[in-house]
Parts: structure tokens; sequence; C-alpha cells
């Protein structure tokens, strides 16, 4: 049968389907992006996954900045107004980004507490 | 089962696992070169480098939780077992994935396991 063109619920995609002759640690990730869908479960694990990869390349960016404008008042020793603006605005970007990824505390879905008695 | 693969397992993850690993003729090696990456925890050290390091942010380096080794052992092959399934994301997404998918599916494995330990 043909793959009908609006997409199933509950379909599999190549993270399912695919077993470990067939992908390992280094090439899941462009398995799962050059497949044309992905079911629920990876979709929202690769959505999860890149804003976490995003926070730390931020991260990493924040890093460098902070490192060059030390370097950049050492030699100068003179600080334009623009710049602490601009590493204000960094920081405030991301202490939100941080607290975005953690708000969330789910409570546990009990299976066994759901059967009722009559 | 595992003859030409290279691991690796975090410090996390028990020594029975690496053993059978081992044994069905897989190989260890750094987290840098292994094929695969095995954890038990994602926020045991040495796991979170991983998470932070450049092969990860780049997309080169997905974790994969250890019970899928254990997976393999009652079914006899790698093949039946869906090793994507077996993803472990970063412990600061794992409570926002929850909401949207439930449990994990090493999570439900554990009960699974600890079920089959008790009926034989
Ligand atoms: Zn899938």
């Amino acid at each position: 049968k043909p793959p009908s063109a609006s997409k199933p619920r509950g379909l599999r995609c190549a993270g399912c389907v695919k077993h470990m002759n067939e992908m390992d640690s280094r090439s899941f990730g462009a398995v799962l992006r050059s497949c044309r869908f992905q079911c629920d479960f990876h979709l929202v694990l690769r959505e999860a996954e890149d804003r976490f990869r995003r926070s730390q390349q931020l991260k990493r960016t924040s890093h460098t900045l902070t490192h060059t404008h030390i370097h950049t008042h050492d030699k100068n020793r003179k600080s334009t107004s623009e710049d602490t603006e601009r590493s204000k605005r960094e920081k405030h970007r991301l202490s939100h980004q941080t607290s975005d990824r953690c708000v969330s505390l789910t409570p546990l879905r009990r299976p066994r507490e759901i059967h009722s008695v009559r | 089962m595992f003859k030409g693969k290279t691991a690796w397992f975090s410090g996390s993850v028990g020594q029975g696992v690496t053993s059978f690993w081992v044994s069905e003729g897989g190989a260890l090696s750094s987290w840098r070169t292994a094929d695969y990456l095995f954890s038990a925890d994602a926020s045991s050290e040495d796991t979170e480098r991983i998470y932070e390091s450049e092969d990860y942010v780049e997309n080169r380096a997905t974790v994969f939780h250890s019970n899928f080794v254990s997976a393999c052992k009652p079914r006899q092959s790698v093949k039946s077992v869906p090793i994507g399934h077996y993803v472990l994301p970063p412990a600061s997404i794992q409570n926002e994935l929850r909401v949207l998918i439930g449990r994990f599916i090493w999570e439900t494995d554990e009960q699974v396991m600890s079920e089959e330990q008790i009926n034989t």
C-alpha cells in the first residue's frame, strides 16, 4: 500500500524502523534529519534536543564575547556603553533560555491508580 | 551480536552490561571515537560532558540508554530492538518530553525486566 499524503497518527519513521546495524551514535542525527517526516516521538525529541543545542551554542558565544571584552578593556582601558548594553542583553537572553528549559515539573502518570472501584 | 562495533559506556552503566557487550564481540573505545555511546544516567558527569561537546551540538553524538544492550539479550538479535527509541536526552529536557510523550521506553523496560525477574 502506498503511504497516504497526510500524516497518520502513530506512524513510524526512520528513527523507529532502522536497527542497530543501520545507524549509530554518529549517524542517528543525520538519519532523523534526512527523514521527510518523523513520528510524534522523534519529532518532539528532535525539537527539544535542537533547542538544547542552540542554548549550548549561545553559552559558547557568550563565553567568547566576555573573553574578547576583557581583552579589549585591558588594552584600551576604555569601555563603550554600547558594549555594556550588548553584553547585558546577551545575559538577559541567556537567563531566559535557561529558565525556559527548567520550568516544568510534571507529575508522572501512575497507571495502576487509574483502576476505579465501583 | 556486537561484532565489529565499538562502544563507550558511562560510569553510570552497570558492569554486567559492559561485560555482555564484550562477550558478544563488541569492542570498547573512548567517547570521542566510539560508534555507540551508552549511559544509564543523563546527569552523570561523564555523560553531561558529551552533551556539552561540539560533536553533540553538531548532531554527531547521540547518547543511547544502556537498557538497549540489555534488551538485545533475551531477543538474541539487534534487529528486533529499535535503537532509535532508546535515545537518552539531556536531563534538563527530559521532563518537558515526558509531558508530551509519557514515559521513555527505557523507563518502561525497567519495569518489564523486573517483572520478568520476579517470574523466573
Ligand atoms: Zn520515529
